[in-house]
């Protein structure tokens, strides 16, 4: 018989407010690009990380209308 | 990483508030402690010496915004001296579980318009307030940040106005980091607008009346073609309804346009005659040019005329080899004379050619600065005149010509920009007179100049005076200049408005300058418009936050007021109006309110819901103060709580609850709980249920204000009230000595009764409590307590004390002071040896 081995499961941490407003917001959207670029930035950098992610947005759009996308 | 809650394990505290210059210390080894003092004793002051050490003030003077003053000095002890430190300490269990020291210093008490400061430590280790954060002694928001609930925090939530308790809320449920989230989402709707010069024309172009066929651009994404095709359309237009043929290219249409322009403009006002130019650089000439000029003349001084004539001839002299390498006298090759040059001679002539030499090089030098000099003159006259406007320069007759007048101009602008041609002209006038002086001074620096040149030998001391002088008036010219061009400016482009308006070319010189680079139209349009798509976007997603940012503060309301029903229930059970809800109120999300349940049965069924501020009572509104703040201690996973008086005095049934129930609940969860009364029956009741978990009961009184409060510890009750009675047992007074025995009796029955439930307790009774033994006497604990003795001779020593103290409470002999002092010993020995 094998010797039974206990693996220790690790205590989920309770879902931050970010964790719950991410499930609250349409996959896709800007809002949610821009949560997840607020949140994966320090502190220092989150203003920096938001106009990055709207650059990009921003962008986006350029390319879309210069293309005659829009 | 912190996995356990931290724990108080002592607290020092010296000169705060009541407390004296000597340290009084609480050592706590249990997860409840209770401090008993009657009023006034110093209990809050040790509330507030924690919430000092935790946060470095006291939050009462912020609730109390209106007498902040008031609390001036309030942190120091008022009767010691200025020098004494004012210290709280306190060794604690981190959330590792490991021993840290924490320690606060008041460095400066609150003044009447200032706040206090402190110096914190961990360790030994100067330490800022983000650092308690990582021992696991997170604070909350303020303006309750410290765990400690004292009466007047108690009843901030009832009296805050309604932003505030809901900021407070929010804080509580630490959803301030959504709220951030939010501002800073809102506040990028400022960056997408980013101005773009470009567009900045489009617009001022595309708005006036002969081009707003270019506002369709905006409607569709622009290329090269549709743009070219909107400006080669509307450049025709104009053309055409001028009498002037349209050229078939793009830029030579807007060339066309661009004439047509400006012969409407001029036709208005000469706008050409404006052009303040900035002045040109001017350095003073360097000394060297001066120094050069002296050696010159020096050199002139030095070598004569005659001999300056003669140098040609001698050096031809001086060539000849019978003279160069003669050593003796030769005849002269000039005039043949025999022997005339002799060594001597030779020698001298030698001399005359090198200072010759030398005087051309000065010369050259000489000449040179005197052309650089001139020079330099020169271009301040160009200078002064390069910074007048195109119409002093071309002088009264073409003024007079394009009608170049000031009154014409006022009339232009009208009354409204008379300001502006005031300003302007003072300006020009200033610009002008500097421009003159400077002139006169250039003017004559060149006369000076051209009359040394014409005589080297001059002095011109005069001429070097005049340069240095020309510096200062070239300066005032340069900020003449200055001036009058930021006076100009605002006149021009007013007059342009006014010009286009009344020459019908408003947007002509932007359609020009668009036109000349149609590319950069191409990306500004379709720029705008994605930052218009953007724009919408972004709205869009605030709303979309907004919407899920309620949700969560929603469903974090719902477990905070879960919990605080909870605690609500330990503390009011059973009673039909009740807590019903924390929740935001609809419609206005800066609005908390507590709900309340009013039901007619006793199961709380069919409520009516009210607001608990209009419905609850003195009572109730107490308690939901507690239960409120035992769920964000809950909530926040506070390490310990201090209670300061959480019951009212008067509210026997709910203090039962909070007694048997709600500390139960705290200890178990667990949590640290420290609570301060002034209540002896809920003192003395803590620490008869809650001996078997250890409980450290502490007694604060305050008999001397120098020499502050002052706390004893006293769970070992028993052995301090021996210590009290010790006075009382040698008395000669026999009604003295008839309450030492009543004390004496007492404190037997309380020993009794302790070793009971000790034992019980070892035995595995784990329920076995004090009270189970509430008014059973010393004969009845007697039998009840022999079991648990292990000396033979115990039992024995009982008898003799139940025998030798019952007189003293009765109307027999009084016990005499042998007795009791047998007794006393006794007891004290029973104290040492069973608890």
């Amino acid at each position: 018989m094998p010797e039974s081995v206990s693996v220790p499961v690790p205590t989920p941490s309770p879902p931050t407010n970010f964790d719950l407003l991410s499930t609250k917001l349409t996959a896709g959207t800007l809002a949610r690009k821009l949560l997840s670029a607020y949140t994966s930035a320090t502190a220092p950098k989150r203003m920096a990380a938001l106009d990055a992610c709207l650059s990009a947005r921003l962008q986006e759009l350029c390319d879309e209308h210069e293309s005659g996308e829009a | 990483m912190n996995t356990s809650p931290v724990r108080l394990k002592s607290l020092r505290v010296h000169g705060f508030r009541s407390f004296g210059q000597e340290p009084q210390t609480l050592q706590i080894d249990s997860d409840i402690a209770v401090v008993w003092g009657p009023n006034s004793q110093g209990k809050t002051s040790l509330a507030e010496a924690i919430e000092f050490l935790l946060t470095g003030q006291i939050v009462r003077r912020e609730m109390l915004a209106s007498a902040q003053d008031e609390f001036a000095d309030s942190l120091r002890n008022a009767h010691l001296p200025d020098a004494t430190s004012v210290v709280v300490s306190a060794d604690i269990l981190d959330g590792t579980g490991q021993p840290r020291s924490i320690t606060r210093k008041l460095t400066q008490d609150y003044q009447r318009r200032q706040d206090c400061s402190s110096q914190l430590h961990i360790d030994g280790v100067p330490a800022i307030q983000a650092d308690l954060n990582a021992l696991g002694l997170g604070l909350s928001q303020p303006p309750l940040a410290a765990p400690i609930l004292t009466q007047h925090t108690l009843a901030y939530l009832f009296s805050a106005r309604p932003q505030d308790r809901a900021n407070y809320f929010k804080s509580v449920l630490e959803v301030t980091d959504l709220e951030e989230f939010r501002t800073a989402i809102s506040g990028l709707s400022g960056t997408i607008g980013a101005l773009n010069a470009t567009l900045d024309l489009f617009n001022t172009c595309s708005n006036a009346p002969n081009f707003q066929s270019l506002r369709a651009l905006l409607d569709c994404p622009a290329t090269l073609a549709t743009v070219r095709l909107a400006f080669m359309t509307a450049a025709a237009t104009i053309l055409t309804e001028s009498g002037v043929d349209a050229p078939k290219e793009l830029p030579d249409r807007l060339e066309a346009l661009g004439r047509l322009r400006e012969s409407r403009e001029n036709q208005s006002f000469p706008i050409e005659g404006f052009g303040v130019s900035a002045s040109s650089t001017w350095a003073v000439p360097a000394a060297s040019l001066w120094e050069d000029l002296r050696a010159y003349q020096a050199e002139l001084a030095r070598v004569g005329e005659a001999t300056r004539r003669m140098t040609e001839l001698f050096r031809c002299v001086l060539a000849l080899p019978m003279v160069n390498s003669s050593s003796i006298a030769v005849d002269c090759p000039v005039c043949g004379m025999d022997d005339a040059l002799s060594p001597e001679r030779i020698q001298l002539i030698r001399s005359r050619v090198a200072d010759t030499d030398a005087f051309r090089l000065a010369e050259s030098k000489g000449k040179a600065a005197l052309r650089t000099l001139a020079q330099s003159a020169a271009s301040l006259t160009q200078a002064a005149t390069a910074v007048l406007p195109q119409a002093i320069k071309r002088g009264s007759a073409w003024r007079r010509s394009k009608a170049f007048r000031v009154f014409r101009l006022r009339t232009l602008l009208g009354t409204g920009d008379a300001q502006l041609v005031d300003s302007w002209m003072s300006s020009i006038s200033r610009l002008i007179r500097s421009a003159r002086e400077l002139t006169r001074r250039a003017a004559r620096m060149e006369a000076m100049l051209e009359q040394l040149s014409q005589d080297p030998t001059q002095p011109f001391a005069d001429l070097q005076s005049a340069f240095d002088g020309a510096a200062p008036l070239r300066d005032a010219l340069a900020e003449a200049s200055r001036l009058a061009s930021a006076a100009e400016t605002p006149v021009v482009t007013q007059l342009r408005v006014v010009i286009s308006k009344a020459s019908e070319t408003v947007g002509w010189e932007e359609f020009e300058r668009l036109g000349a680079d149609l590319s950069s139209v191409v990306v500004a349009i379709n720029d705008h418009r994605a930052r218009e798509s953007l724009s919408v976007e972004l709205a869009r997603a605030i709303r979309e936050i907004d919407r899920a940012k309620e949700e969560v503060l929603d469903e974090r309301f719902a477990e905070l007021s879960s919990s605080i029903g909870r605690w609500w229930s330990l503390l009011r059970p059973g009673e039909p109006t009740f807590f019903d809800a924390l929740q935001q109120r609809p419609g206005a999300r800066r609005t908390i309110d507590f709900k309340a349940g009013l039901s007619p049965h006793e199961d709380r069924s069919s409520p009516r819901v009210r607001d608990v501020i209009a419905v609850f009572s003195q009572s109730q509104l107490h308690c939901l103060g507690l239960a409120v703040f035992l769920a964000r201690a809950e909530h926040e996973g506070c390490g310990f709580v201090v209670l300061d008086d959480p019951i009212l005095a008067s509210d026997d049934e709910h203090r039962a609850h909070f007694v048997c129930t709600v500390v139960e609940a705290l200890a178990t969860s667990p949590r640290q709980v420290i609570v301060l009364t002034q209540c002896r029956t809920t003192w003395r009741d803590l620490g008869d249920l809650y001996a078997h978990r250890d409980i450290n009961l502490f007694q604060i009184e305050l008999s001397d204000p120098a020499a502050g409060s002052l706390v004893t510890k006293s769970s070992d009750d028993v052995k301090s009230r021996l210590k009290a009675v010790k006075p009382l047992l040698r008395n000669n007074n026999p009604d003295i000595r008839k309450t030492a025995a009543k004390h004496l009796r007492d404190i037997a029955e309380r020993l009794c009764k302790e070793i009971i439930v000790k034992g019980k307790r070892a035995a595995g009774d784990a329920t076995a409590i004090i009270s189970d033994y509430d008014n059973k006497t010393l004969g009845d604990l007697e039998p009840l307590v022999q079991p648990y003795f292990t000396d033979p001779s115990h039992p024995g020593k009982l008898r003799v004390i139940r025998n030798g103290l019952n007189p003293g409470g009765h109307d027999g002999a009084v016990p005499d002071s042998g007795t009791l002092v047998t007794c006393s010993g006794d007891l004290k020995r029973f104290a040492d040896d069973y608890l």
